[in-house]
């Protein structure tokens, strides 16, 4: 048995053999040193961009004087601009820069700075005005809601209104116009701050011009939002009042449950443009987080909060909301 | 000679008063609806808002006796009722108008089916 197994004579025997290892290695050599001279940069930038250790330091060793060579010499940039072709820049479009473009071209109304509270900007709350008067209002939902604000408030000497509408809904038109009824409040009480729970009684078809968009997909969603964006711009009287406005809690019945989902979401997209004067507090994580449920720990007693119509807060519950809502107005109001 | 004619004239005032008042429709106060919903108003003409009360819940006792979203189709003490409604899934709204002859209720509720 020969030493040599791999019968590479073969090749001698035949004459057929062209060139030698060192061939081979002489052209490593050479293909090194055009990377070098071509690519040196690109060697150390990606010895940079290695995570620390062995292999980092390794590729450095040779990335960083091949680089300085490279960036030296004209070949590396004569290489890169050679082969520019196979990866093109994407070609971008000068007229299309903030430079030129209006950047509030955008088929919606431009941002403005209403619509950033301060504490989410981390930035102190604008200067605490005194509360004079408050109007609390809505469909059933702000009952008893408003004699419990009415009770913590009316002994500090704010004037508290008290304008339920039962049965009423935004979307309810025929049996009063929300639209009208906000601005006609506003005329008449000149409210410094409202408090507006609504949402019981939705879910009937909203006309859009000629069209009825029936509840509850996007474009009812829409259609509801933009109404109560318009009572948001009258109460908010061009930014002197702050607008408190209560989310529906979650409701016992899935058909409610479903209308008061769309509901919501929508007063969260209404108040978008003016979340300097707009709260919007959610009654959610407070009384169904996970679900309706019907009672709630308070002060570690576990204590009915809704109304056997699995609506309605009852008075326990509104108490809690109510010291909720104090919460928020103490944060922009001081009291007399 | 000054106070007959004062009494006559606060007599007068008082039954012209009371006459335009019933014979346009006058608004009374909602009562308290016996269900899950709510009266959300209601009117009368040439009766009393205790009369109106009375035809309003006899109306409601004989519309829930066909359950929810049952219909009255009978007489209630002594007037006929209408009823136009708007309807979702999940409430009824609705005008009801009680005639007894130039007597009217007319009422409208929200009705959670």
């Amino acid at each position: 048995m020969p030493d040599d197994d791999s019968l590479m004579s073969r090749f001698d025997q035949q004459g057929l053999r062209r060139f030698r290892a060192r061939d081979g290695i002489i052209a490593v050599l050479i293909c090194s040193l055009a990377l070098i001279l071509f690519e040196g940069p690109s060697i150390r930038r990606q010895g940079e961009q290695m995570n620390s250790g062995p292999g980092k330091t390794l590729v450095l060793a040779v990335g960083k004087p091949a680089g300085w060579l490279g960036d030296k010499l004209p070949l590396a940039a004569a290489s890169h601009d050679a082969t520019a072709w196979l990866s093109p820049d994407d070609k971008l479009d000068a007229a299309d820069s903030f430079a030129n473009v209006a950047v509030t071209n955008t088929g919606v109304p431009p941002v403005t700075p209403d619509a950033f509270d301060p504490a989410d900007l981390k930035q102190p709350p604008a200067r605490k005005e005194p509360l004079k008067t408050l109007l609390v209002t809505g469909d059933s939902l702000s009952q008893p809601l408003d004699s419990e604000l009415a009770r913590l408030l009316s002994p500090k000497g704010v004037k508290v209104i008290r304008d339920p509408h039962l049965g009423s809904g935004i979307s309810k038109s025929f049996l009063v116009d929300w639209g009208q009824l906000s601005a006609d409040q506003v005329r008449k009480h000149k409210p410094d701050a409202i408090v507006v729970m609504i949402g019981a009684n939705e879910g009937y078809p909203l006309e859009v011009g000629k069209k009825q968009i029936k509840c509850c997909g996007a474009d009812w969603a829409a259609a509801y939002a933009n109404r109560a964006r318009r009572m948001l711009a009258t109460y908010r009287q061009g930014g002197l009042a702050r607008i408190y406005w209560i989310t529906v809690p979650l409701t016992r019945d899935p058909k409610r449950a479903a209308i008061a989902n769309v509901v919501d979401a929508s007063i969260f997209v209404a108040a978008q443009p003016w979340r300097r004067q707009v709260r919007v507090i959610d009654s959610r994580p407070i009384f169904t987080p996970d679900g309706y449920r019907a009672a709630m720990k308070i002060d570690g007693k576990e204590t009915i909060v809704r109304a056997s119509d699995g609506i309605h807060l009852n008075e326990p519950g509104s108490k809690v909301l109510a010291e909720n809502v104090m919460g928020r107005i103490n944060g922009d109001f001081t009291l007399p | 000679m000054l106070r007959p004619f004062l009494i006559a004239t606060a007599l007068s005032v008082v039954v012209l008063v009371s006459g335009s008042a019933a014979a346009s429709a006058a608004s009374c106060s909602a009562p308290k609806y016996p269900g899950s919903g709510y009266f959300t108003s209601r009117k009368v003409t040439k009766v009393s808002c205790s009369t109106g009360k009375k035809v309003t819940l006899a109306h409601y006792k004989c519309r829930v006796k066909h359950g929810k979203t049952g219909r009255c189709s009978s007489k209630v003490l002594g007037y006929s009722c209408s009823e136009k409604r708007r309807s979702i899934e999940t409430e009824i709204d609705a005008t009801v108008t009680c005639k007894n002859g130039s007597k009217k209720v007319v009422y409208s509720y929200q009705q959670d089916t």
